[in-house]
């Protein structure tokens, strides 16, 4: 999986492009994880290049979630495909994570 | 998997969710059994024997399919042998295949979890009579501290707000599909919370499939049976 981390104001967006699988989730545990557990930051995942979950990944999103939360940030997932969304909602993880279905409208009104 | 039952090389390691999952499986007291639908126990060892794997980063899981990562062994003689098992098969399966696979081989998961909790020194073996007649195995609790502990952090989960981390969202989603936490946690507090518990439960794919697996079966029973009095 490609990660590409950019600064879109106050956010820092990671744009997620390929599989979340297990070897994507490692990468992503080790871009995201640091920056929700060094304190209160406000990180978005673009996920609209992204075409695969695994279990790996749903533990990692539903990891950072908990350190979101312990540490008071904020953690978006925007731009899911219909497909990966309908399997977020079979998870029941769109009660628990925040899913929105674009970065730019979700970013300023965010903001 | 027909070798028998080795008991864990790390007796001081933490539980895997096969022993985890039986140990809850028993009543403190008693040392038998709780009861479970049919296939309950079966598919949730199958279950819990998939989910040591997958957080010993060794398969992994989509709707469709469980993969393979890494076919170096854990040092668990029971994952090992499943692992090879999976390994050696011509193509991806998907993850009910499995579950079938190793649901019947629960005498063998059952018998390695229970001399392991043995000899973790957190159960004893107990031979009785019944009837006179019938020997009756039971597996009465010397520790309960494991017991105790996870008990005590699975209620503050489904009763407070946290997020579970993936082992507690596994664990919940286990003992969801086999029935056994509501005989857990039998009381209103709890059962003011069955929106909550089945969130929680959802949340893990293998626990789904369990849950899945346990009520087709019991629907296939229910058809299957004469409905008595008719």
């Amino acid at each position: 999986m490609q990660i590409t981390p950019s600064t879109r104001g106050s956010w820092t967006v990671l744009t997620l492009a390929g599989k979340l699988d297990n070897a994507g989730s490692e990468e992503l545990r080790a871009e995201l994880l640091p920056r929700l557990s060094s304190g209160p930051a406000s990180v978005a995942l673009d996920c609209s290049a992204l075409d695969y979950v695994t279990s790996s990944g749903f533990r990692v999103l539903l990891q950072a979630e908990k350190e979101q939360r312990k540490h008071g940030g904020r953690l978006l997932l925007a731009g899911l495909t219909p497909a990966l969304r309908n399997f977020f909602e079979i998870a029941g993880l769109h009660t628990v994570l925040h899913l929105v279905p674009d970065l730019d409208s979700a970013l300023a009104a965010e903001r | 998997m027909t070798t028998p039952a080795t008991p864990s090389a790390h007796p001081h390691s933490p539980l895997s969710f096969v022993e985890e999952i039986l140990l809850l499986a028993l009543d403190d007291t008693t040392g038998a059994l709780r009861p479970m639908p049919v296939m309950g126990l079966d598919y949730a060892l199958a279950g819990a024997l998939l989910a040591d794997l997958a957080l010993a980063n060794r398969i992994d899981t989509d709707p469709q399919q469980l993969v393979v990562l890494d076919r170096a062994p854990t040092g668990d003689p029971l994952l090992d042998r499943a692992l090879g098992q999976i390994a050696s098969a011509p193509a991806p399966q998907s993850v009910s295949h499995w579950l079938g696979v190793f649901a019947s081989e629960r005498s063998t998961l059952e018998r390695a979890a229970l001399e392991r909790l043995v000899a973790r020194g957190i159960l004893s073996q107990q031979e009785k009579k019944f009837l006179w007649v019938f020997g009756v195995r039971r597996y009465p609790t010397v520790d309960n501290q494991e017991r105790v502990e996870v008990r005590t952090r699975l209620s503050a989960l489904i009763l407070g707000e946290d997020l579970p981390d993936p082992r507690d969202a596994i664990l919940i989603s286990l003992l969801t599909a086999s029935h056994l936490l509501a005989r857990i946690f039998d009381d209103a507090r709890y059962h003011a919370r069955s929106e909550r518990i089945a969130t929680l439960a959802r949340m893990d794919l293998v626990g789904r499939e369990v849950a899945a697996a346990i009520d087709t079966l019991a629907r296939v029973l229910r058809t299957a049976t004469p409905v008595m009095g008719m």
